[in-house]
């Protein structure tokens, strides 16, 4: 497990085969389901404890509605109720599927509340996976292979850049010169339907990619400068094989773990930087709806929406861990 | 990471050594770039709001008006100048990242130190909670508290809602280095001299203070810079998720949030304080580039 923080020693084995196997994919699917309930229950009493009183900024703050019709309202939405009591009711829903309804609209389930949101969301994180997946791993390999320094060393300082713009910033010079300037896409909204809004997305994406791309090209230039003089590379080299063929056939698939530990490491600033650039653009999101639920103190929708996130990055990490753990046995720990 | 690769020319051969150093070099001179930007942007955030003959809230000229000798940033939608307000809020932004990677540095190192000495119940009971905090979306967690913390003037003296957002930060910052450094603190306990320490009758807290922890120092500040880069990024957006700093004082990603709407018009208002905020994140991205282990080492 992972508090085993100590690297074993080299080279010593414990168990068979197959129970490692078994130990690579369980252990990192308990971690997962224990700090999910953990940021259950952290976000629960967290928001109830911080935040301010929900019927008050219902009935509209400062008006002086009288305390009887307060009293009603927290009745009405079961915050009465002792904050053991109101955690049960909260847990047996989440059992039963059920994540309640806005305490706003109360119309409105919070499930399909998030759903609008996360669809947007998910596939502005999406599009950004490929584009600086395709960007990043392509430069990293092209700043391991090339024969001039100098090369790359301007993309490692243009990675700095890059690492550092706030995505606000990025999005504010693309809708001035993309958007404003060129008209290459539009400088912010939603459509309706799908193939429409892909050109609502690419701006957005390239944002975040700015960001993410030079993530991921550090980790391979690395990795592949690393492998590039391992042994089994100079003796390739020796024997006359092309670079181009070199980096592809041998270093890339040694990139591979690398790339999936860093998506990992960075997903959860990835959902962050997305929510922003979202809100520079418009874009009806998981971040819009956050916003908004902080802001009318909408409990339910607050609580739902950092599940759901915070569930998200673990299971991806899960899976990241998972899988480096079977592509590369040595990360067995 | 991986220490498994040596350097392909064996070490000691004249043309290793020179390539070495010469690399060392650079760093160095990275290192100190960076950090020149820093502190001279720090002098500026200090120098500039005093020096001025206007303040960030007067009206001085026309709004909207672009960068003239007059104002070298132009003006605002309130015709204030840019230049001033752009200075006045770089020391709030700045200030409030020094501090709160202070914080969560020197809290997150302490607590991963002593865990490393609790039994392992203990010990798994942080980790997890330490992977917890990290399970939480960043943007999530910093837009609940601040929220939560709201505007309120937790700290007299300073700018409404600053506070919050130290707060925020140090909370969503320091499990990284609680991570790290118990991680670290156990490899190192096991060490020859530790071991030899603890044999000599040294308590606990003399080896935790006097032994690992300093040995620890490196590696933390190296974090803390690179996570400097991300938190500049992050106050300097803030602003655009509504909570922040409260409006009479100028902080750089409030100032790029309300004059957003004015992009078309006029761009000076928006973009020159989002540069202010890269500028300051280059300047941490190059220090932390150049003192991370993997060049150092």
């Amino acid at each position: 497990m992972s508090t085993a923080v100590l690297p074993s020693p080299a080279g010593r084995r414990i168990g068979t085969r197959a129970s490692r196997r078994v130990a690579a994919i369980g252990g990192p699917f308990l971690q997962a389901i224990v700090v999910t309930l953990l940021v259950m229950v952290i976000t629960f009493f967290l928001i109830r404890t911080l935040l301010g009183d929900p019927a008050v900024v219902l009935i509209g703050g400062n008006t002086g509605a009288s305390p009887e019709r307060i009293a009603a309202l927290r009745t009405q939405l079961g915050l009465d109720k002792p904050l053991p009591v109101q955690f049960l009711d909260y847990a047996t829903g989440l059992l039963q599927g059920n994540l309640g309804n806005s305490f706003q609209h109360p119309a409105n389930t919070v499930a399909s509340i998030i759903a609008n949101g996360a669809g947007v969301t998910f596939a502005l994180v999406g599009l950004t996976l490929l584009i600086s997946c395709l960007a990043g791993i392509g430069l990293g390999l092209f700043a391991a292979g090339t024969n001039w320094p100098v090369l790359d060393n301007i993309i490692r300082v243009l990675s700095l850049l890059g690492l550092a713009a706030p995505g606000a910033l990025v999005g504010l010079v693309l809708i001035l010169t993309a958007a404003l300037g060129g008209g290459l896409f539009p400088a912010g909204g939603w459509g309706n339907g799908y193939p429409e809004n892909f050109q609502y997305l690419v701006l957005p994406a390239i944002t975040v990619s700015f960001w993410l791309t030079p993530i991921i090209l550090r980790a391979v230039r690395e990795r592949a400068g690393d492998v590039l003089q391992e042994p089994f590379a100079e003796a390739a080299a020796a024997r006359g094989m092309s670079m181009t063929r070199l980096i592809l056939r041998h270093v890339a698939p040694n990139c591979a773990g690398p790339v999936l530990t860093i998506i990992g490491v960075s997903l959860s600033y990835l959902v962050s930087g997305a929510v922003i650039v979202e809100i520079v653009y418009g874009l009806p999101g998981i971040g819009r709806a956050m916003t908004t639920a902080v802001g009318s103190l909408d409990f339910p929708v607050i609580q739902g929406i950092v599940l759901l996130t915070g569930a998200v990055v673990v299971v991806l990490n899960m899976i990241a861990e998972i899988a480096s753990r079977i592509i590369d046995p040595r990360v067995g720990r | 990471m991986t220490d498994i690769v040596g350097p392909s020319i064996p070490a000691g051969t004249p043309q290793a050594a020179t390539a070495r150093r010469g690399h060392t070099v650079y760093l160095r001179v990275e290192r100190l770039v960076g950090l020149v930007i820093e502190a001279a942007l720090a002098l500026a955030f200090i120098i500039v709001p005093v020096a001025s003959p206007i303040s960030s809230s007067d009206i001085t000229s026309l709004p909207l008006a672009p960068p003239s000798a007059e104002h070298l940033f132009g003006t605002d939608q309130l015709g204030r100048d840019i230049f001033v307000r752009t200075f006045e809020a770089g020391r709030i932004d700045l200030g409030l990242i020094l501090v709160s990677i202070a914080a969560a540095a020197v809290g997150g190192a302490l607590l991963g130190l002593f865990a490393a000495y609790l039994p392992p119940i203990g010990r798994m009971v942080i980790s997890r909670v330490t992977d917890a905090t990290m399970a939480f979306p960043y943007i999530v967690l910093v837009i609940g508290l601040a929220a939560a913390l709201g505007n309120r003037e937790l700290i007299s003296g300073l700018p409404r809602g600053a506070a919050a957002i130290s707060i925020a930060v140090v909370i969503a910052c320091w499990p990284p280095y609680t991570r790290l450094t118990l991680s670290r603190a156990l490899v190192l306990r096991e060490r020859d001299s530790i071991i030899a320490a603890r044999v000599l009758g040294y308590g606990p807290m003399r080896i935790l203070f006097s032994h690992i922890g300093p040995a620890l120092v490196p590696t933390v500040v190296s974090y803390a810079a690179t996570q400097a880069v991300a938190t500049t990024a992050l106050v300097g957006s803030l602003a655009f998720l509504g909570v922040g700093i409260a409006p009479p004082t100028p902080e750089l990603g409030q100032m790029m949030a309300e004059n957003i709407a004015l992009l078309p018009v006029a761009w000076w208002p928006s973009i020159i304080p989002g540069v202010v905020v890269l500028i300051l994140g280059v300047g941490f991205a190059l220090m932390a580039d150049s003192t991370s282990e993997r060049n150092t080492r």
